[in-house]
């Protein structure tokens, strides 16, 4: 047999070793996700080791946080792929709720959780979560430091002027920060908001994580962008301080992470048995200390930098409202973004 | 075997063979076009999405970048590429591996080097190269750099095609520079019009590096339709129609300034001859700075990579990426190789079948990846072929449709290169169609082993489709490079892109050694 036939049959055995993987059901369940690759994958291969459910995974990418893996699920919708969908904020599941792709759970792990943080009908349930910050960087704005902002209205001031960054808010959770805003200050002030943030010269960067390089390597002084972000800067070294805004009246936003079971999951009894997994305590525990995600859930240890989400104060957001604003304010925003 | 069941033979066998390549294609192809085309109908009014300025305005800057990135890139790799090919000057391939070894690499990546290398905390950077880098300049600098190395080779490959007796005598007369001014480059300008197309095409799609470096693009425009909060895909494919135009455009001026020897001057790769200038230091150094713009960036994520642990750390995050990336890339490649081997002989003669197919597949090669993305989920996610699109497959599918227009090229440049008597004698003689193909491929076995590369090579550095389709536990490794940027340990991100180029590398030599021996031996 010559070298050319045994490359031949070496891809072909190559090729069916997946293509086989891929049509058993029975000990393993199909996840789409857009909390971080780097925090997610070590808690579905603790699953793993745990169940000896094998989790086959997609991942988001920082660009399209949120909405990548979202029009995924969308696009599969005649014949589902995934059986579970973490996702990295509670409102993307509104958008399949609405389209009746998701199947209500109520997992008996959601006991314990807040009721403003998960659906009663057992639609979508939250769980460790984070906020949205201000990253400020001391290398930026020096040692004659003006006085930092204290909520996210101070980011018009001329004092900030060509000085701040804030994600596509088409992407993201930059996008629910700014739907969230319309649901409390209502579409007028919000975009009187923008356009004097425009006219401030903000930089728009492609992802909360450039957002975060930005501020690290001072080309500018503040960002506003999630706290995870932040607390990586930090881990990274850089020359930053965090600020959870609006600590005085409108509350910093909080961003539980949420799950959901997928009409017509191929998968449901695994499917169930990872919603579990990913409710329990110990997940939250998992997540604070490796993603500086606050646990939701009361008496759940937390390292020292990361507070939980009882001793802040929560901007009030109906998280639906919050979905529809988003929605509608779609053509407005690329015009905002200039797309 | 007697001459009248020959001629029968040859008389199923061509249209047999020539049926299985272009159904490759249109399986490939056909299906998310044709969805594609059917998202286009649902939005009704295809044009209403131009109503606004903004678009307009968006394309025409697109335009301008994409003119910019062109125009630097053909004024340095022309002369840049007949430096390579026609130059005496020690240690050439090792400087020019090392000059195309960019373009293994996703253009975001080589970007994200430039920016440990230029942003304000960068080796070499301060406040001025982070200025430039996020700018519109920098933008197209970043983009020249990523592409260049298509220009340079191409033109290489080209300047190489020229007559040699021509050549000669315009040295004699005067001087090896008039003969690379007035013969070398306007013999090689079919090669050179090709480059400026390839660039122009992939640097105006490019979406990655734009984002990344904060500049408005007309494929951001595209692709917040698909990756925003409300999905489109029949408003994205609205936006695509330009795009339809441009490369029709581009397909114009490319024929118009290389007639029907587009694909001739692409084989003369194939032959060896005396180089026309003798060693210079001028053109060592050329060379040398070529070599190094195109490792800086990727020295730059080494450097980034081993300072930040990313190499320790690369073995955790790795997981099975690289073997779903060969697995994938590879299998696409042997179809475009196969497709492409008979369609390119079909290009290279002129067939009605190869010409068509020519022009269908790199229509397909200029649309934005994320619309062919689209069209191949919703062609494909069904019951019925749940065994392809939830398996490697899908991406293979992916991968054959958007570049086999490199392969069907690449086989015709070489098949053009050998005379076509051969083949009129082999069919005198009884020869079946299979037997000719034979033949030919036995006088160009590189034609094979070409195509095989270049597939290989975009297929393995397919980020766009790949990241939309991958399977769930999958994924390639771009697209788990590009996930892992999201709060990825320091240095991970640079390694594994380190170790992208050398997997590209190892993949390709691997490709060498088996079919290169093997033609050897045939």
């Amino acid at each position: 047999m010559n070298r050319r036939r045994l490359l031949a049959l070496a891809t072909a055995a190559g090729a069916l070793a997946p293509i086989a993987a891929c049509s058993g059901n029975s000990r393993q369940v199909v996840a789409y996700t857009s909390v971080d690759q780097v925090f997610s994958e070590p808690v579905f291969r603790a699953f793993e080791r745990q169940s000896g459910i094998r989790v086959r995974v997609v991942y988001d990418t920082e660009e399209t946080k949120s909405t990548g893996v979202l029009n995924r699920l969308i696009a599969e919708a005649q014949n589902p792929q995934a059986d579970v969908f973490w996702s990295g904020d509670p409102v993307r599941p509104f958008q399949l709720i609405r389209r009746n792709l998701v199947e209500p759970y109520i997992s008996p792990e959601s006991a314990g959780l807040p009721d403003a943080f998960k659906a009663a009908d057992g639609t979508w349930t939250g769980f460790a979560a984070r906020a949205r910050v201000l990253m400020a960087s001391r290398l930026a704005i020096g040692q004659d430091a003006p006085t930092p902002p204290r909520g996210v209205a101070d980011l018009v001031s001329p004092r900030w002027r060509g000085q701040i960054s804030i994600a596509n808010p088409l992407y993201g959770t930059t996008t629910m920060h700014i739907g969230a805003l319309f649901s409390i200050w209502g579409e007028e002030r919000t975009r009187a908001y923008l356009v004097d943030l425009r006219g401030n010269g903000v930089r728009i960067a492609s992802s909360n994580g450039e957002v975060k390089r930005l501020v690290a390597g001072g080309e500018v002084a503040l960002g506003l962008t999630d706290s995870d972000d932040a607390n990586e800067a930090r881990r990274e070294g850089a020359d930053v301080s965090v600020i959870y805004p609006d600590q005085d009246e409108l509350g910093t936003l909080v961003i539980p992470t949420s799950v959901v079971l997928m009409r017509g999951a191929q998968r449901p009894e695994t499917a169930r048995v990872l919603i579990d997994y990913l409710l329990s305590a110990d997940v939250e525990r998992q997540m604070a200390e490796s993603a500086a995600h606050m646990p939701l859930r009361e008496g759940v240890p937390t390292p020292s930098h990361v507070p939980s989400a009882s001793q802040l104060r929560a901007m009030q957001v109906d998280y639906a409202r919050v979905a529809e604003q988003i929605e509608a304010q779609q053509d407005w925003l690329r015009q905002w973004v200039g797309l | 075997m007697g001459r009248p069941l020959m001629v029968a033979r040859d008389k199923w066998q061509q249209p047999l063979i020539i049926a299985g390549a272009t159904a490759v294609i249109v399986v490939a192809i056909g299906p998310p076009l044709v969805a594609t085309l059917g998202q286009l109908i649902g939005v009704g009014d295809a044009l209403a999405p131009f109503a606004t300025v903004q678009v307009w305005r968006l394309l025409v800057r697109s335009l301008l970048l994409a003119a910019t990135v062109t125009a630097l890139a053909l004024a340095i790799g022309v002369p840049l590429g007949i430096t390579f090919a026609r130059a005496r000057m020690p240690f050439q391939r090792l400087l020019f591996g090392a000059h195309v070894s960019i373009l293994f690499l996703p253009p975001f990546l080589p970007t994200l080097g430039l920016f440990h290398l230029f942003g304000r905390e960068g080796y070499l950077g301060g406040p001025l190269s982070a200025a430039l880098l996020f700018s519109d300049l920098g933008c197209a600098l970043a983009l020249t750099i990523t592409l260049l190395p298509a220009v340079t080779a191409l033109t290489a490959i080209g300047a190489r095609g020229v007559d040699a007796s021509l050549e000669e005598a315009a040295r004699i007369a005067g001087g090896p520079w008039r003969a690379a001014a007035f013969v070398v480059a306007p013999n090689a300008a079919p090669a050179i019009a090709l480059a400026g197309v390839v660039v122009f095409a992939l640097a105006f799609s490019e979406l990655g590096v734009p984002m990344f470096l904060r500049t408005d693009v007309y494929p951001a425009l595209v692709f917040s339709r698909l990756g925003g909060m409300d999905f489109a895909p029949g408003e994205a494919a609205a936006f695509a129609l330009p795009l339809v135009v441009l490369a029709g455009a581009l397909m114009w001026i490319e024929q118009r300034l290389a007639g029907g020897r587009a694909v001739a001057a692409l084989g003369g790769g194939l032959r060896a001859r005396a180089p026309l200038f003798a060693f210079h230091p001028v053109m060592l150094g050329f060379s040398v700075l070529a070599a190094c713009a195109s490792l800086a960036p990727v020295a730059a994520l080494l450097a980034h990579g081993a300072e930040n642990g990313g190499f320790v750390e690369a073995s955790r995050w790795i997981g099975a990426a690289p073997f779903n990336s060969v697995l994938a890339a590879s299998l696409a490649a042997a179809l475009m190789t196969a497709a492409g081997a008979v369609l390119g002989v079909s290009l290279a003669w002129r067939g009605v079948t190869g010409v068509w197919f020519d022009r269908f597949t790199v229509l397909v090669f200029l649309l934005p990846s994320a619309i062919l993305g689209i069209g191949v989920a919703i062609a494909w996610n069904h019951s019925a072929t749940n065994w392809l699109y939830a398996s490697v497959l899908v991406l293979v599918v992916a991968y054959v449709a958007r570049y086999s227009a490199l392969a069907t090229r690449t086989v015709a440049a070489a098949i053009v290169q050998t005379p076509r008597s051969l083949d009129n004698a082999a069919r005198t003689i009884g020869a079946g169609y299979l037997e000719r193909l034979k033949l030919q491929f036995g006088i160009a076995p590189q034609a094979l082993l070409g195509a095989f590369a270049l597939t290989l090579v975009f297929s393995l550095r397919d980020l766009e489709t790949a990241v939309l389709l991958y399977p769930p536990g999958g994924e390639p490794l771009t697209a788990r490079i590009f996930t892992l940027e999201a709060n990825g340990p320091p240095g991970v991100v640079s390694a594994l892109a380190v170790l992208h180029v050398l997997i590209t590398f190892g993949a390709i030599g691997l490709a060498w050694l088996t079919l290169g021996q093997g033609s050897r031996h045939d």
